[in-house]
């Protein structure tokens, strides 16, 4: 299995060979050009691609710190779109329950008003009534008393008048007889 | 000088002394004025017009005003004076006067009490209720 190998690798490294004298290759202008490669390579790296690489890798901290902010930011825009939502939702709730406290200390304040003025109105009423009711009886009684005083007035003349020696005599022996049975 | 009280008992003892079975005798009253006059005691002025006024009251309390509105006869008068002493006692003294005013009907008079029957009280008392 060696020997095969051996041989194999003896038939690649002729065939490199052979290859190479093909294209030409000169062996130690190639180990050159190499070496010039790495020092090129090496100073690009250092000079070039390591500050490129530095400056992208920066570049690409502050995306995504930048994209950490934004998502920061969003996330406090949700959370104050919330808590403003949340003030919003609660200054209306209180809002209306003012308004609905307004309302009914309205209607509250409306109705007792509306009850006093009732009360006045009937208490008015009332006091008329009274006052007609007096005024009445007051005109009745005067009235009455100017009638009577008419009547006893005209009974008087009359009755002066009309009586008799004979029933003037009847009515004080009707008296004499009233003093003995009092 | 003396109080009222004593003013008082003293006119009324006086005014005691001055009846005569129970009856207010003119010359006991005219004897003690002029005793009181003469003597002058402490206070006679306000014992005198005590005295006064308790015959006063004596006086009215045996006079009797009979009031009618027309004049009337004797047999009436004797009727009326029977009765009212009768009822007030027999030393009353009685007067009649005659007041139109009455309309008819008869008042009579015996101190503070009255008794009414005329017409125009009957008005009146009328005239009240209405």
């Amino acid at each position: 299995m060696n020997i095969e190998l051996f041989f194999a690798a003896g038939s690649l490294v002729d065939t490199t060979r052979e290859t190479a004298l093909k294209f030409g290759l000169n062996l130690p202008q190639f180990i050159a050009q190499v070496i010039s490669f790495l020092i090129v390579a090496a100073l690009l790296y250092k000079f070039a691609y390591k500050p490129i690489l530095l400056m992208l890798d920066e570049r690409r901290k502050r995306i995504a710190e930048s994209l950490e902010n934004a998502e920061k930011i969003k996330a406090e825009l949700a959370k104050t779109e919330a808590a403003r939502q949340e003030i919003l939702a609660k200054a209306n709730s209180e809002a209306n329950k003012l308004i609905e406290e307004a309302r009914a200390s309205a209607a509250k304040l409306q109705e007792a008003e509306a009850r006093k003025a009732i009360v006045m109105a009937e208490q008015i009423i009332k006091k008329a009534q009274e006052a007609a009711l007096a005024d009445r009886i007051k005109m009745m009684s005067e009235l009455r008393k100017e009638i009577g005083r008419l009547v006893v007035e005209t009974t008087a003349k009359v009755s002066g008048k009309i009586l008799t020696p004979e029933e003037h005599r009847m009515l004080i022996e009707e008296a004499n007889k009233n003093l003995i049975s009092q | 000088m003396l109080t009222s009280k004593n003013i008082k008992r003293q006119a009324r003892k006086l005014f005691k002394l001055c009846k005569v079975n129970n009856v207010l005798d003119e010359n006991r009253v005219r004897l003690a004025v002029e005793g009181l006059i003469q003597r002058k005691p402490r206070g006679h002025l306000q014992i005198l017009k005590f005295f006064k006024r308790l015959v006063k009251l004596e006086i009215d309390k045996k006079t009797a005003i009979v009031e009618t509105a027309i004049a009337i006869d004797n047999e009436l008068k004797n009727s009326i004076i029977e009765n009212v002493m009768h009822l007030y006692g027999k030393d009353l003294r009685l007067s009649f006067i005659t007041n139109s005013s009455l309309i008819g009907g008869m008042k009579v008079k015996v101190g503070s009490s009255v008794y009414d029957n005329t017409i125009i009280t009957r008005l009146n008392e009328l005239l009240e209720q209405f």
